[in-house]
């Protein structure tokens, strides 16, 4: 049961990949022999790639357009909670439920970042140009690591809850939360300088992305204060009632499922005008 | 409730500013001694921490009523305090509570099983609720805490009933089941209380606060 949840996993991460870049209802499609049971999966927005922990402990990285396994890396713990891989591939991000990071090299296999949390990953995610990292712990403020470097630049303020997920602007001169108070909140990215801050939302936005010519950030989540704003053709997702958790997006568009909400998340997309931020 | 006693720390100020631990004219040895003692006697370890969860919903409504007529399901009246790390009492103190209803189900439309709760001027507060259901992809039956009060770390918590199925009657041994409890203090005793046609649950859940 879980293994054809698992492959449905992966081949649905491979249809928004393909939906995305060809627009046809019949995207080409491959699967992917897992050996174990994946706990969590991750597509880079460019590179083609999949990153998938299993229950055996390792961490697989696919060439997605090849069907091909690049690499199996040994993770040091496990009982992994969430894993983000960067835009081109090659850094990926594990957090375990004891608060153990590490980001990966793909191409090395090993660790370039490692370090202990107070609290188990909430979200995490890269600058489109993999430079940097945006992490946050469950109930803790966000936090941006230089990946090359391999130390913290800064921290957010603290939000009560936390973050439940992160997203760069295409440009990564800018970061977007989708905070547990229920607000969507704007950063400068080099600064963690708080930019804009929406609070339409009622209940907790769960997914934020901008949009790709950078002028509005979308955040999904499951109720918003005035309803009307469902903004439908800017978003797309996923089919089925037994979706996985996995934040999956394009160069335009994103889809969203987070159990136990599978079955009734993302009833609005709302589309955020913040001009007056973008450079 | 701001204490006018003399606490642990504004004794080590004291000593401090003189630069030793001689105790200035306007205070005793022997308050000295008592301020330190009462400070240990009353002091609270603050609540452990569990996440907000993802149905969080602001602007609940404030009632200690959450049970409504006809509701199935065991009624449970849930009633506590707040506290200070310091053992003060927390008047003022906002409580939001949300829970999933008896068979599992968050109410995101609208407001059932949510509510927003004052602690009265002894840090009291209580609600009338129902056992919340279990539900896929939670291990536990909960309610949600987020507790605030001005000049306090503000708290989200989790409500956990030490009868739940899940711990086998042992929640010290058992409560890692739910990956999410992050301390067997949030699992807490059940009493059944009334006659036997209108029984109903009875939990105390203690809040304790930190300073900011």
């Amino acid at each position: 049961m879980l293994q054809c949840r698992v492959v449905w996993v992966v081949l649905a991460g491979v249809l928004a990949i393909a939906a995305a870049q060809t627009p046809q209802p019949n995207a080409e499609t491959i699967r992917l022999p897992l050996p174990a049971q994946a706990a969590s999966v991750a597509l880079s927005a460019r590179a083609n790639r999949a990153a998938v922990v299993c229950r055996d402990g390792k961490l697989r990285v696919w060439d997605l357009a090849e069907a091909r396994l690049l690499r199996v890396i040994a993770l040091t713990s496990g009982n992994i909670d969430y894993t983000a891989i960067s835009s081109e591939g090659r850094w990926i991000f594990t957090g375990d439920h004891s608060g153990n990071v590490v980001v990966w090299d793909s191409e090395t296999g090993q660790a370039q970042l490692q370090l202990r949390s107070p609290h188990y990953p909430s979200t995490a995610a890269f600058s489109r140009d993999g430079k940097w990292l945006a992490m946050a712990p469950m109930g803790d403020p966000v936090q941006v690591f230089d990946v090359h470097a391999g130390r913290k630049l800064y921290e957010t303020k603290a939000i009560t809850g936390g973050t439940a997920a992160i997203a760069f602007s295409r440009d990564n001169s800018l970061i977007v939360t989708a905070d547990a108070d229920t607000a969507v909140r704007v950063y400068d990215a080099r600064t963690g300088k708080l930019l804009a801050e929406n609070r339409d939302f009622l209940l907790e936005p769960l997914a934020v992305d901008f949009t790709s010519d950078g002028k509005q950030v979308i955040a999904a989540g499951d109720a918003k204060k005035d309803g009307a704003d469902t903004a439908g053709t800017a978003a797309r997702w996923l089919p089925g009632s037994d979706a996985p958790q996995v934040v999956q997006r394009s160069m335009s568009v994103m889809a969203i499922f987070r159990p136990p909400l599978a079955r009734r998340a993302v009833k609005f997309i709302a589309l955020i005008d913040l001009p007056e931020y973008w450079p | 409730m701001k204490s006018e006693r003399l606490t642990r720390r504004d004794l080590l100020f004291k000593c401090a500013a003189l630069g030793s631990l001689t105790v200035i004219p306007s205070l005793s040895l022997s308050e000295a001694a008592w301020a330190w003692q009462h400070h240990d006697q009353n002091a609270r370890k603050p609540t452990a921490w569990d996440e907000i969860g993802p149905f969080y919903k602001r602007d609940a409504p404030q009632t200690s009523q959450l049970q409504r007529r006809g509701d199935p399901g065991l009624p449970v009246r849930v009633a506590g305090q707040v506290f200070d790390s310091r053992g003060d009492v927390l008047s003022g103190a906002k409580i939001e509570i949300w829970q999933a209803d008896p068979v599992g189900r968050y109410d995101l439309e609208g407001y059932d099983y949510r509510a927003m709760l004052v602690a009265d001027g002894e840090g009291k507060y209580g609600f009338d609720s129902v056992m919340p259901g279990h539900y896929p992809g939670r291990v536990c039956q909960h309610i949600h805490y987020l507790v605030s009060a001005p000049g306090h770390k503000p708290l989200t918590t989790q409500l956990y009933f030490a009868t739940d199925p899940v711990f086998e009657g042992d929640p010290q041994r058992n409560y890692t089941r739910d990956p999410l409890i992050q301390s067997s203090d949030l699992v807490r005793p059940v009493t059944l209380v009334g006659d036997p046609k209108e029984i109903h649950a009875s939990v105390n859940f203690e809040i304790v606060l930190e300073r900011l």
